[in-house]
């Protein structure tokens, strides 16, 4: 009975600290879709075009060809793309995340109003977010330890719970907008 | 005037653009200070007053807006040797000093003003970063004394 009751607070608890977290990034994420509204480029979310920009800056950003013209050069060429792709390496992953807890947030708005909400659809879309969540923290450090190209071998998990969570969610931006 | 009519003219305005005013500039980078510096920075709107004459002024702003993306999209993607041989291309011809262009572009870093308006702020870095890197190897290549930051 006790044990129950200290699961339930932990996990309202967990819940609560989530919705903040969410809400802070929500946040994040407005300013940056802000700074960067427009045409052409795209600049937010993962509509299917957005989406293979994304993925595209993302295999530029760990490109073996670019590695392998500066290991031609001198060791402060090196030096300085080391540390430039690692900068992007990272501000890849932000910008990542931002874009997935937008999208979120839109869908939460979304589903609130929704009478055909599908609850098993709903845990799985928590769960790939948790699972994003958690892959691109440890994207961030391992990159931060190991250097950019670290990245390579998380690029495709995470464009994987993109394509999983972007497009499926982008159906209900009008929603959220009505 | 319908959307389809519209995307028409713009179309052309692109490929009028193309075969009059960029048609002699074989350098890609050059292309895209052309097109970068017909934007106004105070609106982001462009001006082109030939092309503007031609069709009216919205089309040609549309159409240098889209062109400025197309040439932004294909040099910020390239591998950043083909990338390094248009920036010394471009440093080498586009004055009778590349030595003081060279250090100009380090220095005062022009290369970060020239993304599209609608460009993702990691698009933006990763292309001001490629041209850094270029410039660098170039600076090696040429024989500059410039000090990396």
């Amino acid at each position: 009975m006790t044990l129950g009751i200290i699961i339930i607070l932990v996990s309202v608890l967990i819940l609560c600290l989530q919705l903040e977290v969410i809400r802070l990034h929500r946040y994040l994420a407005t300013e940056i879709v802000a700074s960067t509204s427009g045409a052409g480029v795209p600049a937010s979310g993962f509509s299917t075009q957005s989406l293979a920009y994304f993925q595209k800056a993302g295999q530029k950003i760990i490109s073996k060809e670019d590695w392998d013209f500066v290991c031609k050069r001198s060791e402060k060429a090196r030096s300085l793309f080391l540390i430039q792709r690692k900068n992007l390496a990272l501000q890849w992953l932000s910008e990542g995340e931002c874009r997935v807890v937008s999208l979120i947030s839109v869908h939460r708005k979304a589903m609130r109003m929704n009478a055909e909400l599908v609850p098993w659809q709903e845990v799985c879309c928590f769960g790939y977010y948790i699972f994003f969540r958690a892959f691109t923290l440890g994207a961030k450090v391992v990159t931060l330890i190991c250097g950019p190209f670290a990245l390579r071998r998380f690029v495709n998990g995470i464009m994987l719970v993109c394509g999983k969570i972007g497009p499926g969610v982008a159906e209900f931006e009008p929603l959220a907008e009505a | 005037m319908a959307r389809a009519d519209f995307e028409n003219q713009v179309a052309l305005a692109i490929s009028d653009l193309k075969l009059r005013s960029l048609a002699s500039i074989a350098n890609p980078i050059s292309k895209l200070l052309i097109i970068a510096s017909s934007r106004d920075y105070s609106t982001g709107e462009y001006y082109h007053d030939g092309l503007a004459f031609t069709f009216s002024e919205e089309i040609a702003s549309v159409a240098l807006c889209r062109l400025h993306e197309e040439l932004f999209s294909y040099l910020v993607f390239l591998p950043l040797e083909l990338l390094t041989e248009h920036v010394k291309n471009y440093i080498l011809t586009s004055s009778d000093l590349p030595q003081v262009t060279l250090r100009t572009w380090i220095q005062t870093k022009p290369y970060r003003i020239l993304q599209p308006n609608s460009c993702d702020p990691v698009t933006a870095n990763l292309f001001a970063m490629q041209v850094r890197l270029a410039l660098e190897v170039v600076a090696e290549e040429v024989g500059s004394q410039q000090p990396v930051e």
